[in-house]
């Protein structure tokens, strides 16, 4: 990381940092000198990546359980990081329940009532009460995760649910650029198209779905797909 | 360095953001190759950037005039072989001209359509093959808010910036696969020369309403705000940006 990516003092949150693209983010913060607050729910997987990312960065990195689902969850791990490090600069909403295959006239209530309470009240509670310390403090940046899939259709995926999700993700990032301005916090979401990860290496694995990939460079015949680490264990996939 | 080894064209360089992003990409390191109509804004701005210990050359020419764009990338090609980066930058914006459809004279639209959309066009048509000749490389175009939303009584300029997202979009899918990636930045509310021009010399213009009502984040931007999203995409932190507009403006848009 260069001097254009310096975040040395600054506080971070990621949420569903313990793998794929979370672990990234909190990787290339802690990279770039921010000490960072991971969460997830699945604590013997954070606590490994803590490791991982403490070895390599040598930054504070604090694990801390959390259900974005679950408000009372999420109200104490805001707590849980005001009382450790007295403020909150960056905040990433990353988690996310991922994307089914469900057609949409098969996709029952729970599945659709699931994607939305994780991927969008999610984000909404977290805003909520991460958002309240950096409110107190007049200053922070706020990362949401969008999606390629929240302003594109790409046939034949049956994303339906997800893909809502996350148009509604973007459309509160909009809300809440425009009210937060005034507190000096900027929110602003990344969406990111096909990016390989562990999440959709296990994906990719299930033969029933082999031909995904065929389908999506179809559709979108431009660069390979995105990878979560440079010259990391993640393989580029080339077209085709 | 960010942009070691890597040789930038930076249109409109002499000046406002153009001039904050060539000494920004010549502190990184980058050869920046500064094009701009006014030749001494121009030997101005390769002065800062060759005192301050980069490298950096000043051509001058006038995007709008094809003739020219194509005889000074002609030059580039056998100075420097090839080309990594392409910023899109200069622009007018003719504050006094500019107006609503029903007055806006034909003269001045086409001046205005001529420089800003015509310019690009030019600049980015004889740039390919520069960019092609380094296996690849990066177009960085410059949109508005105007592009965007509703922008009243400026109808020549938003007409210019609209095609500018629709032409990112165009170059992106186009040129994607032979690794040449473009994506735009719609900037506003940058206090530069310009921006007199737009609003800050209109005797009805209210700075105050419109960093308190009109702007989330209450302030002007700086043409350095700019130049680091610049210095973002020609780097290979965005090796996975094609096709993105990003919006650099305070929140105008969305407020």
């Amino acid at each position: 990381m260069t001097k254009g990516f310096d975040l040395t003092g600054k506080i971070a949150v990621v949420t569903g940092a313990g793998r794929g693209i979370g672990k990234e983010f909190a990787r290339s913060l802690a990279l770039a000198g921010a000490d960072v607050f991971i969460l997830a729910r699945n604590m013997a997987r954070l606590e490994k990546t803590a490791g991982e990312l403490r070895t390599e960065t040598g930054r504070t990195i604090w694990t801390h359980p959390l259900d974005v689902a679950d408000e009372a969850s999420v109200e104490a791990a805001a707590e849980f990081v005001l009382k450790t490090a007295g403020r909150l600069d960056i905040l990433v909403n990353n988690s996310a329940l991922g994307r089914g295959q469900t057609p949409l006239e098969q996709t029952s209530l729970d599945e659709w009532t699931t994607t939305m309470t994780t991927n969008v009240t999610g984000t909404f509670l977290c805003m909520k009460h991460f958002g309240r310390i950096m409110i107190a403090r007049q200053s922070g940046s706020v990362i949401n995760l969008g999606s390629m899939g929240g302003s594109s259709c790409l046939k034949n995926c049956c994303t339906g649910a997800y893909d809502v999700s996350k148009a509604a993700v973007e459309c509160l990032t909009r809300c809440m650029a425009g009210e937060w301005g005034k507190y000096n916090i900027r929110v602003n979401s990344i969406c990111p198209g096909y990016t390989l990860t562990e999440i959709n290496e296990d994906f990719l694995a299930d033969p029933q779905n082999s031909g995904f990939f065929g389908e999506v460079s179809r559709a979108y015949p431009v660069i390979p797909l995105g990878q979560t680490r440079r010259n990391g264990r993640y393989r580029r996939l080339s077209r085709g | 360095m960010r942009l070691e080894n890597k040789i930038a064209v930076i249109t409109g360089a002499g000046s406002g953001i153009g001039l904050a992003a060539a000494e920004l990409f010549g502190s990184e390191g980058a050869t920046v190759l500064i094009l701009d109509k006014n030749g001494d804004s121009a030997t101005a701005a390769k002065k800062k950037i060759v005192d301050a210990g980069g490298r950096a050359e000043a051509y001058r020419v006038d995007v709008a005039d094809w003739q020219a764009v194509e005889a000074v990338f002609a030059r580039l090609a056998r100075d420097y072989g090839g080309i990594d980066v392409l910023y899109n930058n200069a622009s007018v914006f003719f504050g006094e001209k500019d107006a609503a459809i029903e007055t806006l004279e034909a003269e001045v639209l086409e001046t205005i359509l001529r420089i800003n959309l015509f310019g690009l066009m030019y600049c980015t048509k004889y740039a390919i093959p520069l960019l092609r000749k380094r296996g690849g490389g990066v177009i960085i175009n410059t949109s508005s808010s105007c592009g965007l939303i509703g922008i009243p009584n400026c109808d020549a300029y938003s007409a210019s910036k609209g095609a500018t997202v629709a032409l990112t979009r165009s170059f992106a899918v186009e040129y994607g696969p032979e690794n040449i990636r473009c994506n735009c930045i719609a900037p506003a509310a940058i206090l530069t020369p310009m921006v007199y021009e737009s609003d800050l010399n209109k005797p009805t213009f209210d700075e105050q309403k419109f960093l308190s009502t009109g702007t989330p984040l209450r302030r002007w931007g700086k043409p350095e705000d700019i130049a680091n999203i610049a210095l973002f995409l020609a780097g290979k932190e965005s090796s996975y940006l094609n096709g993105a507009i990003i919006v650099a403006d305070g929140g105008i848009t969305i407020a």
